[in-house]
C-alpha cells in the first residue's frame, strides 16, 4: 500500500517559530509614521497591540519559543497532516509528486487560528479583556472566535454588512463561540454612525469595518484589535506549517522542487514557504511561488499584469492602469501583490527575486478547485484554489519540460462554509467573460438610484 | 437601497473580490471606498467591460483626480492613521 499522508506525533510538534527578518538578504526599511515621517515606534502600536506581540513585530531573533498555553491549543489540531495527492496526480498525468500541508484540519476549517491563538493568549498575558477585529466573508472572525472562547477573552467581530448578510454561516459560528458579530457600518462607534448618516444602506466596507474595530479598540484601555495577516508577528506564528512540513517531508527523504501558496494578505503563504525561504538563501534551489488573485480569463483576454517595480507601493495604482491596460503580457505572468493587504515581508522577498509571484483569475481557480474536489474529495476555500490553481500550471510545465519534479503546497482551508461561491461560479454567475453590450447595460443599471461617488 | 438588495442587483455579473474574501456585484465596488470606487475596480472589472471609461465619463473631474491620485498605503501606516482619528473621536 502506497503511503498518503505523514502524521508527526504530538510530541513532535514544532516548539519554535521562525522569523525570517533574521535572515533576510538585504534589511528590510522600517515602517515610517504617516505623521511625523519617523519610524514607528512600539509606543505609537501601542494603543492597538499589546506590548508583548509589538515585540514580536519588531524582533529580529531567529527562533521564538511557542509558549506552552499556545502549544496546548494547538495540539487540538496541530500538527496537521502532510498529504500526497496522488488522485490529483493521476488526473493531471504529469510526472509530478505533489504534497500538501492541510490547513483545513482546524476547528475553523483554515490556517487563521495558528496565529488567532497566539495572539488571544499573549493579549490574555498582557492583561487585555476583549478583543476586537473586522472581518469580510468571516474566516478570520471565527478563527478569532474560537481563540478568544479558549483564553477567555471577549471578543467583538465587525463583519462587512454585504458579508454578514451573505455568509450567515460565519457569523453563526462566531456567536456559538461567543462573539458579538456586528454588521459593519453600526451604531457602535462614531465611524460607523459618521457612514449610517450619510447613506443608512450602506453595504460596508473592509475599510469601515478596520475603522471601528480599531476605534472600538483605542476606546477602552481593556481592549486591543487584533489582525489576522499582513503583520510580521502574524507571519511568525504561521511558520509552524512550514516547519512542520520540513519535519514530515524529511521522514519520507523529500525534499521539493517548488513550495507554494496562495497570497491574499500573506500569512499562509508565508506560513508554508518562510522556512524553505531561509533553505533557499542559504543555498537551496527551491522555488518559491505565491499565487495571487487576477480577476482577467486568460482564455478571453490573456492575463492582466503590471509592473513589480514600485514594492514601495508608493505609486497611485491607477497611473498604472491607465498606462497599462491594454497591455497584454505573456501568457504567465509576474502578479501584483501590490495593493496594501500584502504583508511587507512577502512583498520584500519578490522584491529580492526570491518570491516569484504568479496570478489567477477567479475561474480558472475555481476549475481547478472543482477538479481537486472530485479528485481528492476536500471542497477547498476559493482563495485555496488559487494555489490549486499554481499547481496544476506548475504540473503542466513539468509535462511540456518532461521534468520530474516535487510540490509542496498549503491547502490553506477547506471550503464547506464557502459553498455560496462554488454557486456563484457552477450557476455562472461569476463574470468569466468579456461582457457584451447588453450585459454592461445591466450592470450599469444595477447601479442607477445609487449613490453616486 | 437596502444592503440585501444591493446583493441581489447585477446578477450575472458579480466578482469574487479577494479583499472581501467574497463575492460582490459592480454596485459595492463602485462605493466600497466610500465616496470613491474600490482601488482594485479597474484591476478587477477592467478585462469585462471599460470600466476605467465609465468612471472617467461619471465622476466629476475633481472625484476622479481624487481616485487616479489615490496611493496605497503600507498596512501600519494605515493602522497608525486610524490609531490617531480614534484617539481624537475618543478624546473629544
Amino acid at each position: 500500500m502506497e503511503q498518503t499522508k505523514v502524521i508527526l506525533a504530538d510530541n513532535e510538534i514544532p516548539r519554535q517559530w521562525y522569523n525570517i527578518l533574521s535572515d533576510m538578504p538585504t534589511p528590510m526599511c522600517p515602517p515610517l509614521h504617516p505623521g511625523t515621517g519617523k519610524p514607528v515606534g512600539p509606543e505609537d502600536l501601542a494603543p492597538v497591540f499589546p506590548m508583548n506581540l509589538i515585540e514580536q513585530e519588531v524582533a529580529t531573533d531567529r527562533w521564538i519559543d511557542i509558549p506552552e498555553p499556545v502549544l496546548e491549543k494547538y495540539l487540538l489540531w496541530r500538527p496537521t497532516p502532510l498529504c500526497r495527492a496522488r488522485n490529483f496526480e493521476k488526473l493531471l498525468g504529469a510526472p509530478v509528486k505533489i504534497y500538501y500541508k492541510y490547513e483545513g484540519a482546524s476547528p475553523p476549517g483554515s490556517h487563521k487560528p495558528n496565529t488567532a491563538i497566539a495572539q488571544a493568549y499573549y493579549n490574555k498575558a498582557f492583561g487585555i479583556k476583549r478583543l476586537s477585529t473586522e472581518t469580510g466573508a468571516g474566516q478570520w472572525g471565527s478563527a478569532l472566535s474560537m481563540a478568544c472562547a479558549m483564553f477567555g477573552l471577549e471578543c467583538r467581530v465587525f463583519m462587512v454588512r454585504i458579508s454578514y448578510e451573505q455568509k450567515p454561516y460565519r457569523r453563526l459560528m462566531m456567536a456559538t463561540w461567543g462573539t458579538e458579530c456586528i454588521p459593519s457600518p453600526s451604531d457602535r462607534t462614531q465611524a460607523g454612525r459618521k457612514i449610517l448618516s450619510e447613506n443608512p444602506d450602506s453595504p460596508g466596507s473592509l475599510g469601515i469595518a478596520i475603522s471601528e474595530a480599531i476605534e472600538d479598540a483605542v476606546g477602552n484601555k481593556d481592549s486591543r484589535y487584533s489582525l489576522g495577516s499582513v503583520l510580521n508577528h502574524v507571519l511568525l506564528h504561521q511558520t509552524v506549517i512550514g516547519l512542520e512540513a520540513q519535519k514530515q517531508l524529511a521522514q519520507i527523504g523529500v525534499y521539493p522542487d517548488v513550495v507554494m501558496g496562495c497570497a491574499g494578505g500573506g500569512s499562509n503563504f508565508a506560513g508554508i514557504s518562510l522556512p524553505f525561504v531561509r533553505d533557499k538563501i542559504h543555498g537551496k534551489k527551491t522555488s518559491i511561488v505565491a499565487a495571487e488573485p487576477a480577476s482577467c480569463p486568460t482564455l478571453t483576454r490573456g492575463p492582466f499584469a503590471y509592473d513589480f517595480g514600485d514594492t514601495a507601493m508608493t505609486t497611485p495604482l491607477l497611473a498604472m492602469h491607465t498606462l497599462g491596460h491594454d497591455f497584454l503580457p505573456e501568457p504567465i505572468h509576474a502578479g501584483g501583490l501590490r495593493y496594501h493587504g500584502m504583508a511587507p515581508i512577502v512583498s520584500h522577498l519578490v522584491k529580492e527575486g526570491i518570491v516569484e509571484p504568479r496570478a489567477y483569475d477567479q475561474i480558472e481557480t475555481f476549475t481547478a478547485g472543482v477538479k481537486w474536489a472530485r479528485s481528492e474529495g476536500v471542497i477547498p476555500a476559493p482563495e485555496t484554489n488559487h494555489v490549486i490553481a499554481a499547481v496544476v500550471q506548475e504540473a503542466e510545465r513539468a509535462k511540456q519540460e518532461g521534468k520530474e519534479k516535487t510540490i509542496l503546497f498549503n491547502f490553506s482551508g477547506h471550503g464547506i462554509i464557502d459553498l455560496s461561491a462554488y454557486d456563484a461560479f457552477l450557476s455562472g454567475k461569476l463574470v468569466q467573460h468579456k461582457l457584451t453590450d447588453e450585459e454592461i447595460a445591466r450592470a450599469l443599471k444595477s447601479i442607477e438610484g445609487f449613490p453616486k461617488p | 437601497m437596502m444592503s440585501s438588495e444591493l446583493s441581489k442587483t447585477g446578477e450575472g455579473i458579480w466578482m469574487r473580490c479577494p479583499r472581501l474574501g467574497g463575492e460582490a456585484p459592480l454596485t459595492y465596488c463602485m462605493q466600497e471606498a466610500g465616496d470613491l470606487p474600490c482601488h482594485r475596480i479597474i484591476f478587477c472589472w477592467q478585462p469585462f467591460f471599460p470600466v476605467e471609461a465609465y468612471l472617467r465619463k461619471t465622476l466629476s473631474p475633481q472625484k476622479w483626480e481624487k481616485f487616479a491620485d489615490r496611493k496605497p498605503k503600507e498596512k501600519i501606516a494605515s493602522l497608525l492613521e486610524l490609531i490617531e482619528e480614534s484617539k481624537s473621536k475618543v478624546d473629544a
